[in-house]
């Protein structure tokens, strides 16, 4: 697959895709779909060496390992349950893009009062063991995740019962005991008469960039490629959290060359008008904004504002190099 | 096509080490017979429900469970205490009462914690089922555990012994109110958990959660009507969506988990006392002495009473020629196996001091239990020999089973006479091997190698020579008549 264009692999409907959509729009590079027969590729403007693949979520991390695509966005409830199943060279390269998050929770019937915890759990399977001689069946579509965490606390006695369908009705339905399942809100547990224990999340989940782990799939230029795309989804992550601060002083400014920062603030430019006045440029995290906004009042400013911006690059990213040091490269 | 990845912790034994085993297997067997043990061979694989239900949450956590074509759960057996239990179970009606049992068979844990995380192990132990007499009977599991190190040439590590009844016993005192009693009496089979519950009542009552609030509702309601009001309330719900649980479970449940939360403080004599217990070890004797004045600060009758019945066991313990002094009374002992009632005890591995080499104590209950025959006293003890055998001593001059190689003197000599000559050998019980197409130096220096003591060489005309290669004895010109009693005299030199 040399020389080629990077493939990039992204979910083609769903949430994570109206995620991708958006996060793609932010970034300044909007996707679109190839018109006509070949409706499952798309085209990501300002990236002519990038070539899209749309596909299910669940069918992206093995299509990476297939070495269909050099790098995906999926949920990462699905890249760690394919991992879980051993043998796959693909790698995280960023866990969390902002998006598409939902817990893997544990979901007992409500009508379990004396299970609150997961430690409750394991002494129920117990329980369920001696009174009834079978293991508490437990519904889910993520096994590998569900044995691991179960193993983790002790819990052994338990049968998963692949579930294909709609995990949370499972134990109404008398399939199982109980469930293992995504949950955003807890509103679907409710529904069908289940409840969250209390250290009961197998996993925290969103939307992660997930790439194809052979140094053999890949060249210099897609790296430089992917690069970029990460450079970008990162700049639309940190303007997210960061907002752009400006303040007005009057000339020679808060201190006489111009570089002092404000409570923090780091001044990114500075420039002189005709009228004396000189401006403070610099970017801060949300929660310091408003603190930030009293310190340059304090310090002399005699007007500041606050804006949104749409990308906030940053030099020092290390998602790319870790990458490059798993790839060998 | 590759081969398959070797599956971690099953490994291939072969060659000096394989031969080691089974001598270290064979001597095991002679010795559990000596004290009057006979074999068992209990299946390999088991219905998994024994185990889940019995064995504690070390074995359970490790073990091998599948479910075969009918559906049926079965496991790979991961200790042979319980099989051979079932095993004295299932025998006829008209058995005697009392079986002497011992096994030497492959056991397997997934990953586990002893043996370098070995999963298939050879288990090797024995079991005293139906002896009234237990405190000679403990005695005496103890004592061929022992002989069973130190036979091996294998220096044993400490000896550590205790009862699950010491703490038990201790928390039925009339200085405790009758609910943090419960509390502690639900928590005292594991001397962890007993620590962990005294750290609890300490730490007064925790921030509270939904579980500490319910449990608090709970606690508050009448003793009489508790269970009777939880489980018409669950009964009222959505009865659907029970699961396989019923009411009258989860009330039960939500009953005794509120109780074992011990709300109120334990007196600090009563936690002093019992701390104190927990951080017993001493030798033997001084540790008795030790628990007995504790049971006094306690006004436990039941703990001075167990004392009291370990004296005699001490007695029998050194009439088996163990010298009580050497043996460690550790209350914080825990086995993590559930069926133990009584006396429990590890000899620790006497280089590493962390997985005990042995390990054993007494089931009294779970004969009963498996076997439905009524209260049938147990006890026993088992090891790895895998982990044994690491331990013993290399043999000074090699380990071989064979006794002689057999080799012509040359191409000429046909192979049909060097069978002959094996053949002759293998008559009176001498085991031997050929090296057909070998020449007599190669044959000789293999045979030194693998620490076969005596090299046979058939010449022309059937004139064998018959060399020591450990004794340096020669003899030349034997017949195949005189070739047996030629390579017993090398043999001796």
């Amino acid at each position: 697959m040399a020389d080629g264009p990077l493939i990039l692999c992204l979910p083609s409907k769903g949430s994570l895709s109206d995620g991708v959509i958006r996060l793609f729009e932010q970034c300044l590079i909007p996707m679109r779909r190839t018109r006509g027969v070949r409706s499952y590729e798309a085209h990501v403007e300002g990236f002519d060496d990038v070539h899209v693949l749309l596909a299910r979520a669940t069918d992206i991390p093995s299509m990476l390992d297939a070495e269909q695509a050099h790098v995906g966005i999926t949920g990462l409830d699905l890249v760690e349950e394919h991992l879980g199943e051993g043998a796959s060279p693909i790698h995280v390269v960023m866990p969390d893009i902002g998006f598409g998050r939902a817990d893997l929770v544990v979901g007992v019937p409500r009508t379990w009062l004396d299970v609150t915890t997961v430690e409750d759990l394991v002494a129920v399977a117990e329980d369920v063991r001696h009174l009834h001689q079978r293991s508490i069946r437990v519904a889910t579509k993520f096994p590998n995740l569900t044995r691991d965490f179960f193993r983790r606390h002790g819990l052994t006695d338990y049968r998963i019962v692949e579930s294909l369908g709609a995990t949370e009705g499972a134990p109404r339905g008398g399939h199982a005991d109980l469930i293992v399942d995504l949950s955003s809100t807890g509103t679907t547990l409710e529904a069908n008469g289940l409840k969250q224990i209390s250290g009961g999340t197998v996993l925290r989940s969103q939307a992660s960039l997930v790439g194809a782990g052979r140094p053999s799939m890949w060249t210099p230029a897609q790296l430089a490629t992917l690069g970029r795309l990460i450079m970008l989804i990162e700049a639309s992550l940190t303007a997210r959290r960061q907002r752009v601060v400006r303040g007005l002083f009057p000339a020679p400014g808060p201190s006489a060359d111009g570089r002092v920062a404000v409570d923090g603030l780091c001044v990114e430019s500075t420039w002189s008008d005709a009228g004396g006045l000189v401006q403070v440029l610099g970017r801060a995290e949300v929660g310091r904004v408003p603190a930030l906004l009293s310190a340059l009042l304090d310090a002399g400013s005699v007007a500041s504002s606050v804006d949104e911006p749409g990308l906030l690059v940053s030099a020092g990213s290390r998602a790319l190099p870790r990458f490059r040091t798993h790839l060998g490269m | 096509m590759s081969p398959e990845p070797p599956i971690a912790g099953i490994a291939d034994v072969s060659g000096a080490e394989a031969v080691r085993a089974e001598q270290v297997a064979a001597s095991l067997r002679g010795l559990f017979q000596r004290y009057g043990f006979t074999p068992v061979v209990p299946p390999i694989l088991e219905s998994a429900v024994p185990f889940l239900d019995r064995s504690g949450e070390d074995i359970r956590r490790h073990m091998y469970i599948f479910t075969d074509p009918s559906g049926r759960e079965l496991c790979l057996r991961p200790e042979l205490t319980i099989p051979t239990v079932a095993l004295y179970g299932r025998r006829a009606p008209d058995a005697p009462e009392e079986l002497r049992a011992y096994y030497v068979g492959p056991a397997f844990r997934y990953a586990a914690p002893v043996d370098g995380g070995a999963r298939q192990l050879t288990h090797a132990g024995i079991e005293v089922l139906g002896a009234a007499d237990t405190e000679l009977a403990d005695a005496e599991v103890l004592a061929v555990a022992q002989a069973s190190l130190v036979e091996h040439g294998v220096r044993p590590g400490r000896l550590v012994v205790s009862d699950i009844g010491f703490l038990q016993a201790a928390v039925q005192t009339d200085l405790l109110s009758d609910r943090s009693r419960a509390a502690l009496a639900r928590a005292a089979g594991d001397p962890d958990d007993l620590a962990a519950a005294l750290d609890l009542a300490a730490a007064g009552p925790a921030e509270p959660d939904e579980g500490s609030e319910l449990d608090e509702l709970v606690a508050q309601l009448p003793d009489s009507m508790r269970a009777e009001l939880l489980d018409r309330i669950i009964g009222g719900l959505e009865p659907e969506s029970l699961g396989i649980r019923t009411a009258g479970e989860i009330a039960a449940r939500l009953v005794s988990r509120s109780a074992a939360r011990p709300v109120e403080p334990v007196p600090s004599s009563v936690d002093a006392a019992l701390r104190a217990l927990l951080a017993v070890e001493l030798p033997l004797t001084e540790g008795l002495d030790r628990v007995g004045a504790l049971a006094d600060d306690l006004a436990s009758p039941a703990l001075a009473a167990l004392v009291a019945s370990w004296r005699r066991r001490v007695e029998m313990i050194a009439a088996y020629g163990i010298d009580p002094a050497v043996v460690t009374l550790r209350l914080g002992l825990r086995r993590g196996i559930d069926y133990y009632t009584s006396f429990i005890f590890e000899i620790e591995d006497p280089e590493t001091g962390d997985d005990p080499l042995c390990a054993g104590g007494r089931y009294d209950e779970l004969v009963g239990r498996l076997t439905g025959r009524g209260s049938v006293p147990g006890v026993g003890f088992g090891l790895a020999v895998e982990h044994l055998v690491r331990l013993v001593p290399p043999a000074a001059d090699g380990v071989s089973t064979v006794v002689a190689v057999v080799v012509g003197e040359d191409a000429s000599i046909p192979a049909v006479t060097c069978v002959a000559v094996a053949s002759a050998l293998r008559a009176v019980g001498l085991a031997c091997r050929l090296a057909v197409g070998s020449s007599p130096a190669d044959a000789g220096a293999a045979a030194g190698a693998d620490g076969v003591p005596v090299l046979v060489t058939v010449g022309a005309q059937s004139s064998l020579s018959v060399v020591g290669l450990r004794s340096g004895v020669a003899i030349e010109s034997v017949t195949i008549d005189g070739v047996a009693e030629a390579v017993r005299e090398a043999l001796d030199g």
